[in-house]
């Protein structure tokens, strides 16, 4: 009887993650991913206690796009996404809808921004980084698929909802990649310790793919041969690195600074 | 009683202050990398080096990875006592009239991360000091310190109550007090570089106390494009001390 009963479980719809890790939560980036539109929810639940107008317009937006919506307790949400912090508000996901690369590079853009992420593996720098390039104008972020952090719930937060602006795009080879952009006029530009020229000595106003390595290795020797140039930010104090998020922030405030003054 | 699991956070703190270094707990696996220098250091000062079995595991299942490097396991522990907030007058003793340096504030900063990676910055662009809120704010604990990577020991903090009251003594030692704030009229790009300047920064969500806005000599804002309004309060940072540097 055990055949039988395995074989008469419930077709599974595919989710972000298991369990709890399908769940994103907090009211701006749920509601934004609602308005948005580019991520399918699948579920909506709310607390008893959130406030009627942000309900009856979370409802409502819920309604246009026929999302089924449940209210719960707050504890019972706190359960279902493992997070105390989600303001009455969270939503199931199935896995996130990743760009694809070649729309990205046929679209027409005036001058343009990418960032390659090379094994980026802590879920908070990937979300701080999806946020730095989403307020500093980035086109689109372009990441591999060995050790590097997926999409996930954690990540969502973090990003605080850049993810449902930007489009991110997966890539079986970064060295593949990184030879079309250069074949396509793309300047490739990475950052490293080991050299001497400084951030602020590099032309960022031609097109360009920012290059930041993992977080304890850096840049993978192969794709550092292929950069067009190297970057380091100048230090002035004592510890010898940033933090991925940190320096990745600062170079495109940069790229953003170079060209809004042009 | 910290209990760092970041090498780099206790090799810094045995170069600064090995007087503060208590004990180094290895796990039997450790023969090389950033723990055998730890543990090389401290016994050059007399530290005790334990070898325990059973140094607590950050999960229930074992790292599939041990040896890779940047995995953040918990294979090693250095106990170390927190590093004592200066008086604020004695911080500020460092200024030296209006010429260059850069000093921070962070006013109710809440997340230990955010904090951590603050200071792992400060240091890196060799910031003279930073003044931390007591009350509704990340608590400097080991996180913080592990997140620093080493920051915490390198820049000089004061722990206050009274955010107005420090930035009055900051001000009176010969600094500017300069908040960033969304509302500012000023952008970043339009201030004067070259002068004494303590940065304020504010709580993740509400930004700046009104009351702290109302003693900054000068605000500015970044200029963002997109569809989010703000950056991380620690890029936001990173990008505030870079432009300053």
């Amino acid at each position: 009887m055990v055949h039988s009963k395995r074989r008469i479980r419930k077709k599974q719809q595919k989710l972000l993650g298991n369990h709890q890790k399908c769940w994103i939560w907090g009211r701006n980036v749920v509601q934004e991913t609602l308005q948005v539109g580019v991520w399918d929810v699948l579920e909506l639940v709310l607390s008893q206690s959130l406030p009627t107008d942000i309900c009856s317009m979370v409802t409502q937006l819920a309604d246009e796009r026929s999302v089924p919506v449940k209210v719960e307790t707050n504890e019972a949400l706190s359960q279902l996404c493992g997070s105390a912090d989600h303001q009455g508000l969270i939503a199931k996901m199935p896995p996130f809808p990743y760009a694809d690369v070649d729309e990205i590079l046929e679209r027409p853009t005036a001058v343009s921004m990418f960032l390659v992420l090379d094994r980026i593996q802590d879920p908070f720098n990937f979300g701080a980084i999806l946020r730095s390039a989403e307020v500093l104008g980035v086109d689109a972020v372009f990441v591999g698929q060995k050790n590097q952090s997926a999409v996930t719930s954690l990540v969502v937060r973090s990003s605080a909802g850049a993810v449902n602006h930007l489009p991110i795009a997966q890539v079986a080879s970064l060295s593949d990649l990184a030879q079309r952009l250069k074949s396509s006029g793309i300047q490739l530009v990475g950052t490293s310790l080991d050299t001497e020229a400084e951030l602020f000595q590099a032309d960022f106003t031609k097109p360009t793919a920012l290059l930041i390595g993992n977080e304890g290795s850096g840049i993978d020797d192969g794709l550092l041969q292929m950069c067009d140039s190297l970057v380091k930010i100048p230090q002035v104090g004592r510890t010898e690195s940033l933090n991925a998020a940190v320096a990745s922030g600062i170079v495109l405030y940069e790229v953003a600074r170079q060209r809004q003054s042009k | 009683m910290l209990e760092l699991k970041n090498p780099h956070s206790v090799l810094a703190a045995l170069e600064n202050r090995p007087e503060d270094v208590v004990e180094i707990r290895l796990s039997p696996g450790i023969s090389r990398g950033a723990w055998m220098t730890v543990a090389n250091l401290a016994d050059k000062h007399n530290i005790p080096v334990v070898q325990s079995r059973s140094v607590k595991q950050g999960g229930r299942r074992s790292p599939k990875n041990p040896n890779i490097e940047g995995r953040r396991t918990a294979t090693a522990i250095g106990k170390v006592k927190p590093k004592p907030s200066l008086p604020p007058e004695q911080l500020f003793s460092q200024v030296q009239g209006n010429s260059k340096s850069l000093w921070l504030a962070l006013d109710s900063v809440q997340d230990p991360h955010n904090v951590g990676a603050i200071l792992r910055t400060a240091a890196f662009f060799g910031v003279s000091g930073i003044v931390l809120t007591k009350d509704r704010s990340a608590p400097m604990n080991s996180t913080v310190y592990d997140v620093a990577s080493g920051g915490a020991e390198y820049v000089p903090f004061t722990l206050q109550t009274n955010l107005v009251q420090t930035l009055k003594i900051a001000k009176s030692a010969g600094l500017w007090v300069l908040g960033t704030s969304e509302h500012a009229e000023e952008d970043v790009s339009e201030i004067d570089k070259d002068r004494a300047w303590l940065l304020v920064l504010g709580n993740e969500e509400k930004g700046l106390r009104s009351l702290t806005l109302k003693n900054c000599d000068y605000t500015c804002k970044f200029s963002p494009r997109g569809e989010v309004k703000s950056l991380n309060v620690s890029v936001a940072a990173g990008v505030m001390m870079s432009e300053f540097s």
